[in-house]
């Protein structure tokens, strides 16, 4: 007879990381096809220049690293958040180079689980800041958040906005579809049900500060914010594991999202920034709240 | 409204209804193997030399200090000899080798004459019961002189949430009497004004058997029923004292000397040693898994053999490799021989197969946190895990590494199938090694 020897316990939960990444690409791809029916050929040309460079370099970093490509299937969630946060005219290259920052930068920290912060967020805050010196418009038009904070506000339909017929980045425009999918992804326990509302909240404060309660709505539904609320700011690996701390991370993130967006700082890369900035204290509030959570002293 | 319990996970259930089998005795092996001190290490010593023939129930361990435990000869026989040997927790310890002769003298205790508070807890002393959820400390550490008869309440057990131990449920099905017997006696020592009977959601059905016996058999007592969770470990008894002294989710530490949980089992025990004058010398046991025939609860002697059990039992198919365990799916001790016997601690002992168990490799950690909102024991499992792998053991202990009861709840959950419980408690054995 011959007997296995392994340590408890004997049995593990069905759910895998590979599935939950399946699970979210899929949510996402519904964004990105939202995309598609709206901008046609142009999403496509940028959803396949930024999957390409994704899987490229998922690739080429697989390689230098002696691991097998494709083991997990973040890569395919990093590059569809990607193409859904694009501006529509941006060019092919500026597509591909995203996508190259994207998974490289996933990879410079460690690869998967020690990134510090949201690959997608960083990639297009730095396209945003490289866009930022060039004169063409590279959204086709003046987006909701340009007219709220430059031009006349009568022209926001609200209507607009929740069906996704304003201008905006290909995937982030329909808030309805979104709400969808954040609704089916907090019933499948994929995302955090704290972090929308405190981060609505922290929002909701300063915009109310900043540019009165009128403005609340149109703001919260114009410049990629409810997106980034229900997909990016969801992703474990650069969020807060502790509910308290999530809780206080996702607060910044309002807070700082409603200011620099009241404020018109860097305009549509705003938010990704304020994503940015958050990311880097997400390790801190775990560290800070680790006294809770000290264990129970047994008897001897 | 069903009690809560901090953390925990849904195990899937077993389908099998193991509980509603009769309990039966299994065949006396020709050897046995009596471990002289529990698996938490109390002193003790052997009363009986190499070569002294022994009766059944005949004291043959005494404890050296004051917190030991008394330890009976389970049959008739000769002691052949005294050993160092593994028990199934793999701690080396005096083994006294007794070969049975097929006699069946039985030593008892004198009968008590009032079975008073104070009759009662003498008894619990003497009688060698232990405690399976703490590591063998004999029940009796528990009531104190000075915690008797201040009218605490007493919570019985009477489910398992392990898929794999249906000991608990068993005895209240079929040995309901001597399990209330056992209760009512545990209840006069601590002047209880009543017992509260404490079952989890899937054992709905034991619920109201015993509600249906307690109706027509024990009009006088006073007694009630409270529902907890299903999840995993929501019936360990430590947790569950914490949860009805501190009255809140988020237990701090606890007096549990205050705080009075029983199991079906201990009831049981308890009932024979004061009704029938019997010593505890044995224990009701789940024999499951899938790689055997005859799966069901068993009252095995303490210092039976694995191996006689696989024999008693059968195994379905003994080519393909299996795993033998020392306990249910999730706390379970793997097994390397079946050389091993089992104790007063011994709840389950299941023989899976292939279909039972999974075997993943890990990926690494995304910082989900599912292992922190499980944890019972209000630990961050991922970053005692970071702390074991690079060896910073005064940092794991800082954040609660002693604290771990290793019920593996954090394992279950991780996506990323992280080794969590296992590192953790490999780092635990060191450091709690290291202390002594």
């Amino acid at each position: 007879m011959k007997y296995l020897v392994t340590p408890a316990p004997h049995r593990y939960s069905r759910s895998t990381i590979t599935d939950m990444y399946i699970t979210i690409a899929i949510g996402v791809f519904g964004c990105v096809l939202c995309g598609i029916i709206n901008y046609k050929l142009n999403a496509i040309y940028i959803l396949l220049a930024c999957m390409s460079a994704c899987v490229i370099t998922e690739i080429l970093f697989s390689l230098i690293n002696y691991k097998k490509p494709f083991m997990d299937y973040s890569f395919l969630v990093t590059g569809l958040v990607l193409t859904s946060i694009m501006p529509i005219n941006i060019p092919w290259y500026f597509a591909c180079i995203a996508g190259f920052i994207a998974i490289a930068s996933k990879y410079l920290f460690g690869g998967l689980g020690n990134n510090l912060f949201n690959p997608a967020a960083l990639s297009r805050s730095i396209i945003g800041v490289m866009l930022a010196g060039m004169s063409f418009d590279y959204f086709g038009g003046d987006t909701p958040l340009g007219i709220l904070l430059t031009g006349d506000k009568s022209l926001i339909n609200l209507n607009d906005l929740v069906l996704g017929n304003s201008v905006s980045a290909i995937g982030t425009g329909c808030i309805v579809l979104i709400l969808v999918l954040c609704v089916i992804a907090l019933a499948l326990k994929l995302i955090k049900w704290e972090n929308i509302l405190f981060s609505v909240a922290g929002f909701a404060l300063m915009v109310c500060i900043f540019m009165g309660g009128k403005n609340v709505i149109p703001m919260l539904m114009s410049g990629s914010f409810v997106f980034v609320v229900v997909f990016m700011l969801q992703d474990p690996t650069t969020s807060s594991y502790g509910f308290s701390a999530r809780c206080l991370n996702a607060l910044l993130f309002g807070v700082l999202a409603g200011t620099m967006m009241s404020k018109n700082i860097m305009g549509e890369t705003a938010v990704f920034l304020a994503l940015l900035i958050t990311n880097v204290f997400s390790p801190a509030w775990d560290r800070l709240l680790l006294v809770f959570h000290k264990g129970v002293k047994k008897h001897d | 409204m069903a009690i809560n319990l901090l953390g925990g996970v849904k195990l899937p259930k077993n389908n099998e209804n193991l509980q509603y089998k009769d309990i039966t005795e299994i065949k006396p092996p020709e050897v046995y193997a009596v471990p002289v001190v529990t698996s938490n290490g109390l002193p003790a010593e052997p009363v009986v030399k190499i070569g002294d023939e022994v009766e059944e129930g005949q004291l043959i361990v005494k404890p050296t200090g004051s917190r030991g435990s008394f330890v009976y000869s389970p049959t008739c026989g000769k002691v052949v000899s005294i050993i160092d040997k593994f028990t199934p927790k793999g701690k080396k310890i005096q083994h006294i080798i007794i070969k049975n002769n097929g006699k069946l003298t039985t030593h008892t205790f004198s009968p008590l004459k009032d079975k008073t508070a104070k009759e009662l807890l003498k008894r619990l002393a003497l009688c060698g019961l232990v405690d399976a959820n703490f590591g063998g400390t004999p029940t009796y550490l528990r009531y104190t002189l000075s915690a008797i008869e201040r009218k605490f309440t007493l919570y019985v057990v009477i489910s398992n949430t392990d898929p794999y131990i249906s000991s608990n449920e068993a005895l209240v099905i079929n040995r309901t009497a001597e399990v209330v017997g056992g209760a009512k006696y545990f209840a006069r020592i601590l002047a209880s004004k009543k017992i509260v009977f404490v079952y989890n959601g899937r054992a709905k059905k034991t619920k109201k058997l015993l509600k249906k016996y307690l109706k027509a058999h024990e009009p006088q007592l006073k007694y009630s029923f409270k529902e907890i969770s299903n999840n995993y470990p929501s019936d360990n008894i430590m947790l569950l004292m914490h949860r009805f002294k501190t009255k809140t989710k988020l237990f701090t530490e606890g007096d549990y000397k205050k705080a009075f949980v029983e199991d079906a089992i201990t009831c049981y025990n308890f009932f024979n040693a004061v009704e029938f004058n019997m010593p505890v010398n044995s224990r009701v046991v789940t024999v499951g898994g899938n790689n055997i025939d005859k799966k069901g609860n068993y009252i095995v002697k303490n210092g039976t053999s694995f191996e006689h059990i696989l024999n008693v039992v059968g195994t379905v198919d003994d080519k393909k490799p299996f795993k033998i365990l020392n306990g249910g799916i999730m706390t379970g001790m793997c097994q390397y021989t079946t050389d091993v016997s089992c104790n007063l601690e011994t709840r389950t002992v299941s023989f899976i197969n292939e279909s039972e168990f999974d075997m993943q490799d890990e990926s690494p950690c995304i910082n989900c946190g599912r292992c922190v909102s499980v944890c019972p024991m209000n630990l961050v499992p991922n970053v005692l895990d970071d702390y074991c792998v690079n060896r910073k053991h005064f940092d794991a202990e800082k954040h609660g590494l002693k604290s771990c009861i290793e019920c593996g709840c954090c394992s279950y959950v991780c996506p990323s199938k992280r080794y969590l419980t296992q590192r953790i408690s490999t780092v635990k054995k060191q450091v709690e090694g290291g202390d002594k």
